[in-house]
């Protein structure tokens, strides 16, 4: 019997949705540009059974995928849960078996040694396959067209980390991804393999260090010299795990670090910088400039995240919990461990931004996310009284001159993590279309928008209508007719 | 069981109903006048894909009871058990 009654904030727009979805032809109210050929996949997660424990992280949520496909201005949607060995025994079962977020302590003991990972964070499109991405595990293989699950990937055997990020980086001059694995030998352990995978999926090197404590290392920053890797103050402990609690916990007591490689360097050459109380959880881009390299991202002042408390038992400070879009400055020919930090924008924003991927790891002058401003009307008899709690705009953030340009989704809306989208492979840094699903709270339906990045004030030019409230996302990305072998 | 009518649904029925009405052109105009007009103006309008009769006949928008769905039921909670639950609402 499945029973969600005692689940106090899944209620009402947050509610489970618990099934598969196929919409052919969907609703458009607008016209879709001709120029989107290809699909905007999203992956997020959703609690098929309950968790076990209300102290759960909404990151143990069961991965499902999304999928808006573009072609001929016409768009169908096909929604799927990934088909983990995880989800598959769950529904055996007809009940959740699995505890807490990465804690394998606190499952039934009929699941033992089983994966546990719930793919429900990163899509990726690489070397011509569809990946479901998340942190504590190996990618996962689906068919682009049917969505269905095939399964783990690594690399040919030659992707040797236990874990896979969820935030690779495609090197847009070479095609090359750098990506990594932390806690790569195990739960508990504070080894990191860095690898180089070529555009044909075949890994090219492999680099094994520490960091200096086991932390989440979410996203790095990478340029075209070097790799930047963010540790910050989650923690873990083998004790932590076995009294049960979720995987990281917060110690503000820990100093942030930043690691900066070489891109051909050895475990030797990694120097770490050392800063203040903050988390780094994604960026936005990275370059080098002589002997300077450079990390722009939306950081917070401490911990985002509630359901990872204070290891202290402290209470969770949502005034720290706000990103700033933030310039980290690394000297390499310093003699100190120290950085400099700016903060470009006084504004809190969505630490889920993005850049014109094409001018990854270069110079560039646009961002992108989501953010909240106080001064739109929101509709509280319509919508429910979350007024200043969600993202009601989409920023395009020019780094040259400061001015933001903002489009508005509505007074009954709230956005979720912004995609940038060129309008050619030749046009200019910025020059294309947003896109991101919108919660209507007051239809109790999803809505993907699409706006002109040129011309974000005048309100989106497509919202693709979906008659049900689709799962929730974490992230979300473009992939292109020639990125993935669409029928 | 109930029978759910959709938009398309609807909207077929009415197109469906739109022919009746043109062949019965032929029949006088009185006897289809005279049934309209002694009926209040309704309207129809959609609500999550539903048909609903607005009975005032002032098309007003459909307000759910407050509390009922959307994010109401969750607009209670503090900070930290909203965060706990959505942690990118």
């Amino acid at each position: 019997m499945v029973d969600f009654s005692n689940q106090t904030t899944m209620k009402g727009f947050f509610a489970p949705t618990r099934f598969e979805a196929d919409v052919y032809d969907c609703e458009v109210v607008g016209k879709i540009p001709p120029e989107l050929k290809g699909a905007f996949v999203r992956l997020g997660g959703d609690w098929f059974y309950p968790p076990t424990s209300q102290e759960d992280s909404p990151f143990n949520m069961d991965g499902y995928l999304g999928m808006f496909r573009f072609k001929h201005g016409i768009v169908d949607y096909k929604g799927r849960w990934v088909k983990t060995p995880r989800f598959k025994a769950d529904r055996k079962a007809h009940k959740q078996l699995f505890g807490v977020y990465r804690n394998p302590f606190t499952d039934d003991p009929s699941v033992h040694g089983l994966d546990r990972s719930v793919q429900n964070t990163t899509p990726l499109a690489f070397a011509g396959k569809l990946f479901t991405l998340k942190e504590d595990s190996l990618p996962y293989e689906i068919d682009c067209n049917t969505l269905q699950t095939i399964g783990p990937w690594d690399f040919n055997g030659k992707y040797k980390s236990l874990t896979f990020t969820a935030h690779p980086k495609v090197d847009p001059v070479t095609g090359e991804m750098i990506c990594y694995g932390y806690e790569a030998t195990g739960l508990e352990t504070n080894d990191v393999f860095l690898y180089t995978i070529n555009k044909q999926g075949v890994v090219t090197r492999e680099l094994r260090f520490k960091v200096p404590y086991i932390s989440m290392v979410h996203d790095i920053g990478l340029t075209q010299k070097h790799v930047i890797i963010p540790v910050f103050g989650f923690v873990t402990s083998m004790e932590r795990l076995k009294q049960g609690k979720v995987h990281w916990g917060w110690d503000s007591t820990k100093p942030s670090y930043v690691g900066v490689v070489p891109r051909d360097g050895e475990a030797k050459d990694i120097r770490w910088f050392k800063g203040p109380e903050r988390a780094t959880v994604h960026t936005l881009n990275a370059r080098t400039e002589g002997e300077k390299v450079i990390l722009e991202a939306a950081i917070y002042d401490s911990n985002p995240f509630p359901f990872f408390p204070p290891i202290d038992g402290s209470p969770w400070d949502p005034q720290k919990a706000r990103a700033y879009i933030r310039r980290n400055t690394f000297n390499l020919n310093s003699k100190d461990d120290g950085f400099t930090e700016e903060k470009l924008f006084q504004m809190n924003v969505s630490d889920l931004g993005r850049v014109d991927d094409r001018y990854l790891s270069l110079p560039y002058r646009y961002a992108f996310t989501a953010y909240s401003d106080p001064k739109r009307p929101f509709n509280e008899a319509r919508a429910g009284n979350l007024k200043g709690r969600v993202s009601n705009c989409y920023g395009r953030f020019d780094l040259a001159t400061g001015e933001v340009s903002s489009y508005f989704v509505g007074d009954t809306h709230s956005l979720q993590e912004v995609c940038f989208i060129p309008r050619s492979k030749d046009a200019p840094e910025g020059d294309g279309f947003i896109m991101g699903v919108a919660s209507n709270y007051a239809e109790m339906r999803s809505e993907l928008i699409i706006a002109d990045s040129r011309h974000l004030e005048d309100g989106d030019i497509a919202r693709v209508i979906l008659p049900f409230r689709a799962t929730s996302q974490v992230h979300g990305r473009w992939m292109g007719e020639d990125q993935l072998p669409f029928a | 069981m109930t029978c759910r009518i959709t938009r398309r649904g609807f909207l077929g029925r009415l197109a469906v109903a739109g022919a009746a009405m043109g062949w019965a052109r032929l029949i006088p105009c009185g006897v289809l006048l005279g049934s309209a007009l002694d009926s209040r103006v309704e309207v129809v309008s959609f609500h999550m894909d539903q048909p609903y009769l607005d009975p005032t006949g002032k098309a007003a928008p459909y307000h759910p009871p407050s509390g009922a769905r959307s994010a109401s039921p969750v607009a209670h909670l503090s900070e930290e058990a909203f965060r706990s639950s959505q942690a990118y609402a």
